[in-house]
């Protein structure tokens, strides 16, 4: 699509009842006479020029959301609007840009260079917007109350097009034939639908848009005259902007758990990086700290391109906090629990949570399933014991749980005595190992009320052995001679 | 040079050596053992050292884990932080057991384990790590080393320093070059210790002795001991006082054997 210039006519086509229809087409088709819903040939004749590409409705979707949160950069309160709208709610945010005015063009200039032409219009409500966006000339951008929306058609109120044919009918064909109408009325006739919409479109009715990312608590931003193509300097700005945050958030006695840094490069791809804490932070250095690993591991794979025009620091999740405690003689104590914190978070940001584990004993008998690893930042409403844990586990045997286990067991071939002594050679990934010292066996089987699958498992008894090498393994045997026709025999694990 | 010159050399050097530590004197752990205690110096006896442990074979692994194991538990005694144990994310590698560590004489809730993907982020998180000083120690098991060198232990060497935290490293067998390390173990398995006879098919297991070369100490000769793991008292034992048997507890007399489920 390269070589398609504003000037070349172009539709979107798809299959439609009675063949080949138009879906959308660019202005210099609309000029030669083609329509939406047309027959493709029709159009043809009446465009020969006309190039014609498939209709990609997934496609646009993402689009309109990747443009979506773009438009993010204007405002926290922004929804896509299927299927070729974006809403935003700009309460309190366009004299950051220097008043409505310039906000319009400031969107307008953006969007064209990105190679799209937008109709953008500013009201009161996101009736009034929807409808003059859509059915307005586009020289009027920002309207104030409705006057300006008495002559658009019906059909700008977002209602069905069976009630715009109903309206239509009995010669109400635009807006201000009906927006003064009694309700009551409007409603029977027509159903609530179009009575709701009228009250949104005055106002009279409230609607809220439902945002496409959460909007932060607090966000602080810097854009750059020229745009940034070194992400260092991007660091740089970050440490201006982390300040700025916990300033404020300090300020006010809050904490956040969740910051969230967004790029926003010049050709409209945004960037987000997201950091959590374990506990409620408004320090800088902790933010900047872990937000800079996050951009060493970005500055692998991320592209500036023309440079990165925007950059926005989001705080989320905030709590009022208790401030940092001092200890009594003045001095912040060194080695403190709040540095351990701070050191947790950084793991857990670059390592992912569930690699940072802490462990918890579990009830079962069975070695792999008796302990777990979980997420250190995962609550676990027992406090543990594992000295009463251990002892349980192995009852009054004296034999010992080894220091480190195999992932799962693995199959060895053994020599034995039979019926259930240990056996006296074992070869295992290849290697050859001799008995010299047994101990055993320690007899486990899962637990009754195990699933019916693990609780069927034949019983395993367990030897600690000793190699003539000194290696010490602890092995088992997989079920019982007397009961089975070949117990087979595994290695599990290592003692010290 | 006359002797008594070079006396004093050296006792400038220690003196240069030493001062690094000075201020924290009070900061010693001990291996638990007066015996060893007097073999090892207290420059790598302090804490903020960088200890290694290499196995003597492949097979080897299991008793040099267990001499780290051993260390870590002394750490964890020295101090109230947790330990960190960083290791290599591997499907079939060796994990530790939970309640084997609690066997053992550790804590598992003291214990932190990290799984990393690469060597870097491994080196990078026992650095992280030693900066934070309420921690126990840090452990490191290495797998093929290919960054892990006399730069990336100096690195290492000197964050443990200035915080106090001792760091352990898990060296492959293979392992060489050269590394800042104040200490370096070799370990390997030894015939557990005599337990009494019985009539038997095969005799039982004693406590786990191992076979320590002390390849490199800073500020003391190399040596070469068996020593034991107690892990009621969680101290090292050297060989020769664990003979006598007295540190282990008295086995019963029959085997009973546990039917559960």
């Amino acid at each position: 699509m390269a070589d398609i210039t504003p000037d070349v006519p172009f539709s979107l086509i798809t299959s439609a009842q009675g063949g080949i229809r138009v879906v959308a087409m660019s202005q210099a088709a609309r000029e030669a006479g083609v329509q939406k819903n047309q027959l493709l040939p029709n159009a043809k004749s009446l465009c020969p020029a006309l190039r014609v590409f498939e209709y990609d409705p997934a496609g646009d979707e993402a689009e309109l959301k990747e443009l979506t949160l773009w438009a993010i950069r204007y405002s926290p309160w922004v929804a896509a609007n299927p299927p070729d709208g974006i809403m935003m709610d700009i309460s309190g945010c366009a004299h950051l840009l220097g008043g409505e005015e310039n906000m319009v063009r400031d969107i307008r200039t953006r969007l064209n260079a990105f190679g799209f032409s937008a109709a953008i219009c500013i009201a009161d409500t996101i009736g009034a917007a929807w409808a003059d966006s859509r059915f307005g000339s586009n020289s009027a951008e920002i309207i104030d109350g409705t006057d300006a929306l008495k002559r658009l058609p019906t059909a700008a109120l977002r209602i069905e097009a069976d009630t715009v044919e109903q309206l239509k009918k009995v010669g109400l064909k635009t807006i201000g034939t009906i927006i003064n109408k009694p309700r009551a009325p409007l409603a029977a006739r027509y159903g609530k639908t179009l009575t709701d919409r009228l009250d949104q479109l005055t106002g009279k009715k409230p609607e809220s848009l439902n945002p496409i990312k959460e909007p932060p608590e607090y966000l602080v931003q810097e854009s750059f005259v020229e745009p940034v193509l070194l992400l260092d300097q991007i660091t740089i700005s970050l440490e201006n902007l982390a300040v700025t945050m916990t300033k404020k958030l300090e300020d006010e006695g809050l904490g956040a758990r969740r910051f969230c840094l967004s790029l926003y490069r010049m050709d409209g791809d945004v960037r987000n990086i997201e950091v959590r804490t374990s506990c409620l932070s408004h320090n800088a250095d902790h933010i900047t700290r872990l937000m800079g690993e996050k951009l060493d591991r970005l500055s692998e794979n991320y592209d500036t391109g023309f440079g990165i025009e925007l950059i926005t620091l989001g705080a989320y999740f905030t709590e009022v906090t208790n401030h940092a405690q001092i200890s009594l003689d003045g001095k912040k104590d060194s080695g403190s629990l709040r540095d351990f914190q701070a050191l947790i978070d950084r793991y857990v940001n670059r390592l992912g949570f569930e690699n940072v584990g802490k462990f918890i004993p579990r009830e079962s008998h069975i070695p792999e399933r008796s302990e777990e690893l979980i997420p250190i930042s995962a609550e676990e409403k027992n406090p543990k014991d594992w000295p009463t844990f251990l002892k349980d586990l192995q009852g009054g045997t004296h034999l010992g749980r080894p220091i480190l286990l195999l992932p799962r067991p693995e199959p060895i071939t053994a020599i034995a005595e039979v019926p259930d002594g240990p056996p006296v050679r074992f070869e295992w990934r290849r290697l050859k190992y001799r008995i010299i010292r047994a101990e055993g066996p320690e007899r486990l089987a899962p637990e009754w009320w195990q699933p019916a699958d693990i609780a069927r498992e034949p019983t395993r008894d367990y030897f600690r052995v000793e190699d003539t090498d000194g290696g010490r393994f602890w092995l088992f045997r997989r079920g019982l001679y007397e009961q089975e026709e070949n117990p087979k025999w595994f290695m599990h694990g290592f003692f010290a | 040079m006359s002797s008594t010159a070079f006396e004093q050399l050296k006792a400038q050097v220690s003196a240069i050596e030493q001062s690094s530590l000075a201020e924290k004197d009070d900061a010693v752990f001990s291996t638990g053992s007066d015996a060893l205690d007097r073999i090892l110096p207290a420059t790598v006896t302090s804490a903020g050292a960088l200890l290694e442990v290499l196995p003597e074979s492949y097979q080897q692994r299991s008793a040099a884990t267990g001499a780290t194991l051993a260390l870590g538990a002394r750490l964890l005694e020295a101090k109230t932080g947790p330990l960190v144990w960083c290791q290599l994310r591997d499907p079939e590698r060796l994990h530790l057991h939970a309640p084997g560590l609690a066997a053992f004489g550790i804590d598992p809730e003291r214990i932190i384990r990290l799984t990393v993907k690469s060597e870097q982020d491994l080196l990078w998180a026992m650095e992280e790590a030693l900066d934070c000083a309420y921690l126990s120690g840090v452990v490191g098991v290495l797998g093929q080393e290919k960054l892990y060198d006399f730069t990336a232990s100096r690195r290492l060497s000197l964050r443990a320093r200035s915080s106090g935290v001792s760091a352990l490293m898990l060296r492959s067998h293979r392992a060489n070059g050269t590394t800042t390390a104040d200490m370096r173990w070799m370990v390997g398995a030894g015939e557990s210790s005599k337990m009494p006879e019985r009539k038997a098919f095969l005799p039982r297991l004693g406590g786990a002795i191992w076979q320590l070369d002390l390849i490199k100490c800073r500020g003391a000769n190399g040596g070469s001991f068996q020593i034991g793991w107690n892990r009621e008292t969680l101290s090292f034992d050297l060989a020769s006082r664990l003979a006598g048997g007295t540190s282990l507890p008295e086995l019963p007399a029959r085997e009973d054997k546990r039917y559960i489920g």
